[in-house]
């Protein structure tokens, strides 16, 4: 009965939303993307039974060369109806659902459910009722309790280049903030919220279940969405606010429309403060910034748009430039879970009220999931399959951007700690340590994520196959690693030029790992097939190391040739000669290198003598140790292997170099000492209690 | 007798023990020495022949340092940069208040029990150094009254240790308390405020058994006690009859401390001494905050003593203030 009696209202707003979608097709000069899948939806949002009900109408237009007579639809929010589902086994797998489980409240699940589906009249259909249909299906796992994917069996085939339309009636349970979604209080922050198609492909539908280490993957197409709120809630959403209409109920309607986007994120509290900017920049189109920020943030304000406009700038400019024109940048509610997200024209940052300059937050988060709008939102690749294209290209452009922005960061430690904080809270006292530097290489790449991931998984596994606990070590840390070995490798220019040209090509569509790949080796004029095969087919680690180094005199000792025969040399018993005197002393220089893991790339063994010369020669990395020779007039001073850190993927990296006279005492001593204080402090404070 | 006065009174005791001090303050370094050595070796066999010393000499390497976690075991688990300065300070604490402590390597909480155990056995001689401040100090005669009271003060701390613990599980179910208070809460700052109240209460309730404790350890010195359940009893009265002169001196030095921690947080050295002689300033530096502390806890103890003699017997303390 709720659903027939909007019917006419929605039919009216439909009719409405698909004038705009008309008017907005219109007003471009030409689509950016295929625009195959399109919505329009309203919704109402009852903010304190903290439910949904909406319907929408979706157009789908096939794409692929091959008919289907079917349609599968995501039920994100069906991953928290219960614990059976995939993405909570799977969570707990991460260790995080048990922690959170104990918690969870009845009113702290959601769910989401589909009231009825018709099939709305078009080229060769009549309105039916498909309701009876439905199906829910695990292709990932057979997981029976897991809902969170539903197909729908069409009465006939949609062929290649033909449409369809279908009217869902939905209503659902918003919970209490999982994977950034949900509520707290009266915030709300509402992604993937709505039944959203899957993408069909020339294998199939790939429409995958909502898994806890993966996120999304849709087509791209037109979003015309009506959002109905209390009145005095604040809204964000994806795409541009085009109508605000006040309700007779005390209710407002937000509308937002944009096209080419596969995705659609709103946001609503009564607390927000909204701030603007325009970001301009030489050669980039403008972008109005929206930002949507807690009231006891606005002291970072300027960092946050200042962190926003670094990566339009040097993303647009390195990659392409940020078309839509407006981004909102939202500041979420303490606790709510929901930051760090990315949504495409809207991203989540999280700060948090005591956030000192110099420890690299809330600026590396927002410029991480800004950036995200160029590698998901632009580039959608496949995130269930794929996720390491964008979270790495991602998690590698925002160490880049961060240190020419702002250089490095500093150490952070914080204080004074809920016990089982969550996501989004934790301690709440910030202590910066200036002389504790991280640098955007091992650190800002996350070298400590990727190493005790690296065994787990190969990259080229489907993402959602990886082992979760691991997964976001292999997704974000790894590739971000081998980008950066390939910038130091090939240099930045061509790295660039081979990201921009990648960028270029798959702007609005979904690229393949093998795009990519193809595009590395065209723009590079190299074959980076081992390369790849090592990075990316396998899941074995680099540690290449300096077994041995030696330097001594190199006397010649034994028999050797001379006039009339062999004659025995014997340095040791040198007879006081001027000649011998005179000689100038040779030193024979030896020094194993080796390798430890099971990966192999090329690398530079350095040599560098006591009277500064130095020897570098390459070593192709293949066998499991080399001996490098060298017979100069000095000393060795220290052998390295891989000087100049290219391979930023080798899991130890001390091991690269070998002193030939270390003086190792005092750098432990030193540290040391300053922990012997740390631990005689800890034993006052035993003696304080005895 | 006035709350500065207390507080010069105990101040000036502890100054005035230098020898009590060095002995106190040898005990903590000795104890902590042959660990750090072991660290030292650590860190030693980890940095090897590599480069990475220079960078570990001129500062710091987080590289290194993720690869030295990586294989880290046993008290190797114990180390980080955070280290550094009052950072010391304030991982002690954490470790205390989050109970990281004792979830991290046992072998340091096995060290501190018998830490304590030291301390509870010196505690004698320092409380009777402070009873009868006129003599010159005797290392004898200072680990006699060790021993004298070692067991009796065991005993006290058997009584204050399940207290502490008590007031340990209370904090535990006051701030997880607070979290479910407020997970509707959206703004950080009330968090705060309920988090640092509850800090506050929980702060004070230790206090507030570690300073009934110290005058139970008074009153069994001074009064020759040996039922310390009753000791502990007249250290509660005597804080309870007296609190305004009690907690006056206890949060008037608790404050120095604080100040104490915000000069060390000031001039403690960081990560960039690169010589053999940096290092050692540096390293005395921090010798030099340790001893400070333990001025500090002394004063805590001559304090308290001149307070109980003051109260408990008017005329025997005039005698050795007179005396001092």
């Amino acid at each position: 009965m709720l659903y027939r009696s909007r019917t006419v209202r929605f039919l009216v707003a439909s009719f409405i939303g698909s004038t705009a979608i008309a008017h907005l097709a219109l007003a471009q000069d030409a689509p950016r993307s295929a625009r195959n899948a399109n919505y329009v939806i309203d919704v109402k949002l009852d903010a304190d039974a903290k439910t949904l009900t909406g319907r929408e109408i979706v157009t789908w237009r096939n794409v692929q060369s091959e008919p289907t007579s079917e349609l599968w639809f995501h039920l994100w929010w069906n991953a928290w109806r219960n614990n059976r589902s995939s993405w909570m086994l799977e969570d707990r797998l991460r260790g995080r659902s048990d922690r959170r489980e104990a918690t969870i409240r009845e009113e702290d699940w959601g769910h989401v459910e589909v009231g009825s589906l018709k099939l709305l009249p078009g080229v060769g259909t009549d309105t039916a009722d498909l309701t009876s249909q439905m199906r829910f299906v695990s292709p990932d796992d057979a997981n029976p309790d897991d809902r969170t994917v539903m197909t729908v069996a069409l009465p006939r085939p949609v062929g290649p280049g033909e449409s369809i339309q279908v009217e869902l009636a939905f209503r659902a349970k918003v919970p209490r903030t999982f994977a950034r979604t949900g509520y707290r209080g009266d915030f709300f922050f509402l992604a993937h919220w709505y039944p959203s198609l899957g993408v069909y492909e020339p294998t199939g539908w790939n429409c995958h279940q909502f898994h806890a280490a993966t996120e999304f993957y849709s087509d791209f197409g037109t979003y015309d969405v009506s959002m109905t709120v209390p009145k005095p809630f604040v809204l964000g959403a994806s795409g541009r606010l085009v109508d605000r209409k006040e309700n007779a109920d005390g209710s407002v309607t937000y509308r937002h429309t944009e096209a080419d986007i596969h995705n659609f994120a709103w946001t609503t509290s009564p607390d927000y403060v909204v701030r603007e900017k325009r970001f301009t920049a030489e050669g980039l189109p403008p972008v109005d910034m929206r930002l949507l920020i807690q009231p006891e943030h606005l002291g970072q304000v300027d960092r946050h748009f200042r962190a926003t406009e670094a990566a339009l700038k040097y993303y647009g400019t390195w990659y392409g430039a940020y078309p839509y024109g407006h981004i909102t940048v939202v500041d979420p509610a303490y606790g709510a879970g929901a930051g760090g997200m990315e949504y495409p024209t809207l991203f989540t940052c999280g700060t948090r009220l005591f956030n000192p300059f110099g420890g690299g937050s809330p600026e590396g988060v927002t410029i991480h999931e800004a950036g995200h709008q160029f590698w998901y939102g632009i580039v959608g690749n496949n995130e269930f399959e794929d996720a390491w294209i964008d979270e790495g290209f991602n998690s590698f452009s925002d160490a880049r951007t961060a240190a020419v922005e702002y250089g490095d960061s500093v150490l952070v430690r914080r204080y004074l700690r809920l016990p089982g904080t969550g996501r989004g809270t934790g301690a709440f006292l910030p202590v910066l340590f200036p002389d504790v530097k991280r640098d955007r290489w091992v650190d800002g790449n996350g070298l400590d994520s990727y190493r005790p991931s690296s065994i787990w998984d190969a990259q080229v596994t489907n993402t959602y196959k990886y082992y979760p606990p691991t997964a976001s070590g292999i997704t974000y840390s790894k590739t971000a690693l081998w980008l950066s070995t390939l910038e130091r490798q090939l240099g930045w220019d061509v790295l660039q030029k081979t990201m921009s040209t990648f960028f270029d090509r798959w702007k609005f569509k979904h690229p393949k790992p093998a795009d990519f790949f193809a595009t590395a080796n065209e723009v590079s004029g190299q074959d980076l097939t081992r390369f790849f095969d090592q990075v990316y087919r396998s899941q074995d680690s680099f540690d290449y190391a300096v077994e041995s180094a030696a330097s001594k005199p190199a006397d010649l000792e034994g028999f050797v040739e001379q006039e009339g025969g062999l004659f025995y040399q014997n340095p040791k018993k040198a007879n006081g000669d001027v000649k011998d005197k005179d000689k100038k002393k040779v030193y024979r220089t030896e020094v194993i290198v080796r390798r430890h893991g099971g990966a192999t790339l090329p690398v530079d063994v350095l040599l560098v003598f006591e009277d500064g010369s130095e020897l570098k020669e390459s070593w192709d990395g293949e066998y499991r140790w080399k001996l490098f020779v060298a017979e100069r007039p000095a000393k060795l001073k220290y052998a390295a292997v891989d000087p100049e850190r290219k391979l930023l993927l080798d899991l130890n990296y001390t091991n690269n170099s070998r002193l030939l006279e270390p003086q190792s005492a005092l750098p432990a001593r030193k540290w040391a000492g300053k922990w012997m204080i740390w631990l005689q402090d800890l034993l006052a404070t035993f003696a304080f209690f005895a | 007798m006035s709350i500065a006065k207390a507080i010069s009174t105990g101040i000036s005791r502890a100054v005035g023990s230098s020898k009590l001090l060095l002995w106190l303050w040898l005990v903590n370094f000795a104890v902590a020495l042959p660990v750090a050595w072991v660290m030292s070796e650590s860190l030693r066999n980890s940095i090897g022949a590599s480069l990475v010393q220079e960078k570990l000499r001129s500062g710091f390497d987080m590289g290194w340092f993720g690869e030295f976690q990586a294989s880290a075991k046993g008290v190797e688990t114990t180390f980080t940069p955070t280290v550094l300065g009052a950072g010391a300070f304030y991982n002690n604490l954490e470790g205390w208040f989050g109970g990281e402590l004792f979830k991290g390597f046992p072998g340091l909480v096995g060290l501190g029990i018998l830490y304590a155990l030291l301390w509870a056995f010196m505690l004698g001689g320092i409380l009777d150094r402070f009873w009868k401040p006129e003599g010159r100090f005797v290392l004898s005669h200072f680990l006699g009254n060790g021993g004298k009271y070692f067991f009796r003060f065991v005993r006290l701390a058997v009584l204050s240790g399940a207290l502490y613990y008590v007031v340990y599980l209370f904090a535990g179910w006051l701030l997880r308390g607070i979290e479910t208070w407020t997970r509707d809460v959206t703004v950080e700052q009330t968090v705060f405020l309920y988090v640092l109240a509850a800090a506050a209460l929980v702060v004070f309730l230790l206090c507030f058994v570690n300073v009934v404790f110290d005058y139970a350890k008074i009153a069994t010195v001074v009064e020759s006690r040996r039922s310390m359940l009753l000791a502990a009893i007249r250290g509660l009265g005597f804080v309870l009859s007296n609190p305004g002169k009690t907690f006056g001196l206890y949060f008037g030095l608790g404050l120095l401390g604080v100040l104490l921690l915000a000069l060390y947080a000031w001039v403690a050295p960081g990560a960039a001494e690169s010589t053999s002689v940096g290092v050692l300033v540096a390293f005395a530096v921090g010798q030099a905050y340790l001893m400070a502390k333990l001025v500090l806890r002394l004063s805590f103890f001559g304090g308290e003593m001149a307070i109980y003699d003051f109260v408990a017997h008017p005329a025997g303390v005039a005698s050795s203030e007179s005396g001092a």
